[in-house]
Order: C-alpha cells, then structure tokens, then sequence
C-alpha cells in the first residue's frame, strides 16, 4: 500500500503539494488525471523516491522511497513519460536488467512483446520512440514489480498500440498489483482503471471509484432544457447535449472519463454533492 | 546489510554497464591509440634528437592520465543532468553504494588499466619504428660510443629515488583527482569536466595562498626545508631548523593523499544517495 500523508513539495519557490494526503492500495488501478503542471508526475516521482518530499512523510509497503533501498526498487517500476533505453540489442537488455528484478519473467515479457508485434531480436538503436515504449511497458509488467507507476504511457503510441496497451496491461491485472496512470488522455484509461484521483492546483479535487461514480452519476444525451441545465456539466453534440447528471433512475451509464473530467474541472464543488448525498 | 551491499548486484550493475558502454569504450580506446601515435610521429617528424626520450614518454602517460582520466570520470554520472537517463539509473534496483563502487571500479581501477594497456601498445610500436627508422637511433653514437636506441620507458617506476617519489605522490593525486572528477559529475548537473576543473583549480590556489600569507605570517621569518614539517627560521645570520615530530609528517601525508581520496568517496555516496531528478 501507498501511503501520502501530509505531503508538501516544491520547486524552489513553486509550491506544488501542500498537505496531501492520499492512498493507494493494490488490486486497483488508479487513473492520475489533472491539467499541465498540476503535479501528477511530480507526485509519481515522489513515490518512486527520485524527488523527496519537503515535509509529510510517504510509505511505499513500509519502505521510504527517498531512501531507494534495492527492495523497494525491485517492487516498484516506473514509466516516465521521457524514458531512456540504451542503444543495446534487446535479449542484450534483458540479460543485464532483468536479474535486477527478482520476479522477472521472461514468458511474460515475450508475450506482451508479441501482444505489441515487436520482434524481440531488434535493436533498440532502431526502434522508433513507440516501438521502445512498448518495450519499456512490457518490461515493467513482466518486472512484476508490485507497483507500477506510468507517466503519459499512451503517449507516442498509435491508435492500434493503444488499443493494444489496453488489452495488455487489463491481462497484467492482479490483486497484488497497484497501478498508477497518470495521463491527459483520459479517452486512453476508459474501461481500464476502476479509481479516478483528479489532481488540481496540488490538491486532491476528485478521488472515487469507477463503481461509485456510475451509481452516482449519469452520463447521457439529453433533449430536456431543465435537464441541461440543472446538470453538472453539459456540452452541445451533433446529436444533442451530452451532459453529466446526477443519477437518479439507479440505472449505471457508461462512464465518460472525458466528460467526468470536465465536470469537475468546471462544476467540482456542485459534483461532490452528488457524492455527498 | 543485503540492502546496503551485495557482491552480485555490484557485479550486475558492473555487467550492465559494460554492455551499455563498450561500444564507446573500444572507439574511445582506439582513439586514444591514433592519437598517441600520431603525436609520436610528430615528434619523431620534428625531433632529430632522440624524440622518444624517457622523458617524453613519461609526460605522454601523465598528461593522458591527468586531463584524459578526469574528463572519463566526469562523463561516469553525466545521466544524471538528464531527467531520462537519471531516473533510469536511479530507479536501477541497487544500492547507492554499489553504484558508487561500480564507477570507482571503472574510474579508479578500469580506466587506469585500459590506459596503461593503450599506452603500452602504442609505446611498443613507437619504440620499434624509431629504433628501424628514426636517424638519431640508427646513426648517432651515445656517449659511450653505441648507438643510442629508444627505450620503452616504465612509467611507474625509477632507478632515481625523488622521482620515484614523484611518481608515488603522481599516483595518489591521480586517484584523488579522478575521485573529484567523479563526486562533479554527480554534482554538477551540466559542464561537470569545467566545473569541477575550475573547482579544484580555485581549491589550490587557496591552499597556495592560505598556505603563502596566512601561516608565513604566523610562522617567524624563514621558509619550509624539504617538506611541511621541517621550518628552517632565519635569525640575523643564523638559521634554526625546527623539526616536527615524523609521525606528524606521516599523518599529514595520509590524510592529504589518502584521506582526501577516501572523503571524495564518502562525499560522493551522500550525493549520490540525496540525488533528485
């Protein structure tokens, strides 16, 4: 489990996490979601101890990430959004990375390899900045690093190798495993992550689980002016107003991330009281 | 313990490294091997007296060693001004003080290794051309009336007892210069080679003031005999020679050559260990 607690951090004078507190437990998968410079990676990095908190305290299964003990890098693995793989043939990298992580598994990594349709003979010299990120991705889930923490990772990906990321990462589910996504493409995440934690201005604006939210609101089309407008957020489509509402009928929609999103960037505190309620 | 140190994630990351460097390693070999020729040649084209004198060859090793060996050192942790390649290295499940131990092993032990092996090699072929070719070594008589030869000299060792001393404290300040070298590139973020080079340079020139106004203007009038321990005082006509103890000198010649090199070192290991990308 990941434990944030009291958390203050900044940059030199830009003040980004002023007492935040947050938990991550295994077995879910969180999506990270917030606008440019809210802190997302600067919290990913936090967790993972490449940057140390200012003041408050965060436990990583008990271990403190500033003091990057060998135990606790073998459970964690990090996606960052810039990423470096040396210039080395692959089974080359995993030759000399892969004994780091004790649980590695070869199969696994072969096999979301295939899922990605990379030939694990290349070079990593001549692989485009997609190519590598899949090798990346599919290196920390066969890593079965306990959490994983990925920054953007559907980032340089076309729309096939998303659809593939989708597929392999919901393969590489398990109750033991707790995966952070932080991403502005929420589109991505949909029918992935089951907790969406919104980040804004260093605090914690929005933080529920996926069953929670479709049992509280309502994602749909509306003709109904009223509707529209006692809605949390409502935005006009071709096929007429596609709004967030509180759901009433008990009737679970389909959760549009997006959509959610925007709500609670524009109407957040009128949000939390259906959450409330 | 196993957490702080451990024989073969130390070997891991030493492997991992290789595999990730060679490459330049061997073009930086062979680099250095033109080079050196090429500066033979010059020499043996511009010198018509014995151009491959002892001499020449000692200060080819040395200069090598002293500019060649820092710059090597101040490249070991240049990943580290690189968000990218930081966070893949920090993130490596090892401990800092295997990390620090693999790029002392590469900068205090490989590097001196490989240049010794490239010195030779290219001294070797030096030495046999102008011996088959150069006229001063195939026509002048030395002054016992043979033919002069060039002579492939030992660089680490000499038949007269103040150079061997030189060559001592050469060793020992080439270690610490390349521990310096080392514990700037994880300082310095960018430009580590200038930086740390423009550092050591301001460190002795205090040292040489400190050392010239400071403590001459405690001390009575006369000058230091021989080494720092021993003070001839100029009295009138007379001088005194006051002698400390020589245990004082041992001690300040452990400290400084030895126990500088062994500070870097610890130097080092907390800013590796309070490194933050």
């Amino acid at each position: 489990m990941i434990q944030i607690q009291n958390l203050h951090f900044s940059y030199k004078k830009k003040k980004v996490f002023d007492s935040l507190n947050l938990q991550f437990t295994p077995g879910h998968v969180y999506g990270l979601l917030g606008k440019n410079g809210t802190g997302k990676s600067t919290l990913l990095r936090n967790i993972a101890g490449l940057l140390f908190p200012k003041k408050g305290s965060i436990s990583v299964d008990g271990n403190i990430p500033g003091q990057r003990s060998p135990q606790f890098l073998q459970n964690i693995f990090m996606v960052p959004e810039e990423f470096f793989l040396p210039n080395i043939p692959i089974d080359q990298f995993l030759k000399y990375q892969a004994p780091f992580y004790t649980r590695f598994s070869t199969e696994q990594f072969n096999r979301y390899m295939k899922a990605f349709e990379i030939p694990t003979d290349s070079t990593l010299q001549n692989m485009s900045y997609g190519q590598k990120k899949k090798v990346l991705i599919s290196f920390a889930l066969a890593s079965n690093a306990k959490f994983l923490l990925m920054d953007e990772p559907t980032n340089g990906l076309d729309i096939m190798s998303k659809s593939q990321f989708r597929k392999v990462l919901a393969e590489a589910l398990d109750d033991d495993r707790c995966i952070i996504i932080s991403t502005h493409q929420v589109r991505d995440l949909e029918n992935l992550i089951d907790r969406v934690t919104i980040i804004d201005d260093g605090k914690i604006l929005f933080d529920h689980n996926i069953d929670e939210i479709a049992k509280k609101l309502s994602f749909r089309i509306s003709f109904d002016d009223t509707e529209t407008k006692e809605a949390f957020y409502s935005e006009s489509s071709l096929k007429g107003n596609v709004i967030v509402a509180a759901n009433h009928s008990g009737d679970e929609s389909k959760i549009d991330l997006e959509l959610l999103y925007k709500a609670i960037v524009m109407n957040g505190e009128k949000l939390k009281t259906a959450f409330t309620s | 313990m196993q957490q702080l140190f451990n024989f073969q994630r130390c070997n891991l990351l030493v492997a991992k490294h290789w595999a990730e460097n060679k490459k330049r390693y061997f073009l930086s070999f062979a680099a250095y091997i033109s080079l050196v020729f090429v500066w033979y040649v010059f020499v043996m084209m511009t010198d018509d007296s014995d151009p491959l004198a002892g001499g020449l060859q000692r200060i080819t090793f040395y200069f090598s060693a002293f500019f060649v060996g820092p710059f090597y050192a101040s490249q070991f942790f240049k990943e580290l001004g690189s968000k990218s390649k930081g966070t893949s290295y920090l993130m490596v499940p090892a401990s800092s003080l295997e990390k620090l131990c693999c790029s002392l092993l590469y900068a205090v032990i490989f590097f001196p290794l490989a240049l010794f092996t490239a010195f030779y090699i290219v001294d070797i072929v030096a030495v046999f051309i102008a011996n088959s070719s150069h006229t001063s070594y195939t026509g002048l008589k030395d002054q016992e009336g043979g033919i002069l030869r060039a002579k492939l000299v030992n660089i680490l060792w000499s038949d007269r007892r103040q150079e061997r001393e030189v060559l001592h404290y050469g060793i020992l300040i080439f270690f610490a210069i390349q521990s310096a070298a080392l514990l700037g590139s994880i300082y310095f973020a960018q430009y580590s080679y200038i930086k740390t080079a423009i550092v050591l340079t301001l460190l002795f020139l205090f040292i040489a003031w400190f050392t010239h106004y400071i403590v001459g203007n405690i001390l009575p009038s006369g000058n230091f005999h021989n080494n720092i321990t021993r003070y001839s005082v100029n009295e009138g006509s007379q001088y005194k020679l006051v002698q400390l103890p020589s245990w004082v000198g041992h001690v300040l010649e452990v400290g400084l050559f030895y126990g500088s090199t062994l500070t870097l070192w610890v130097v080092s290991y907390f800013r590796l260990k309070e490194k933050e990308v």
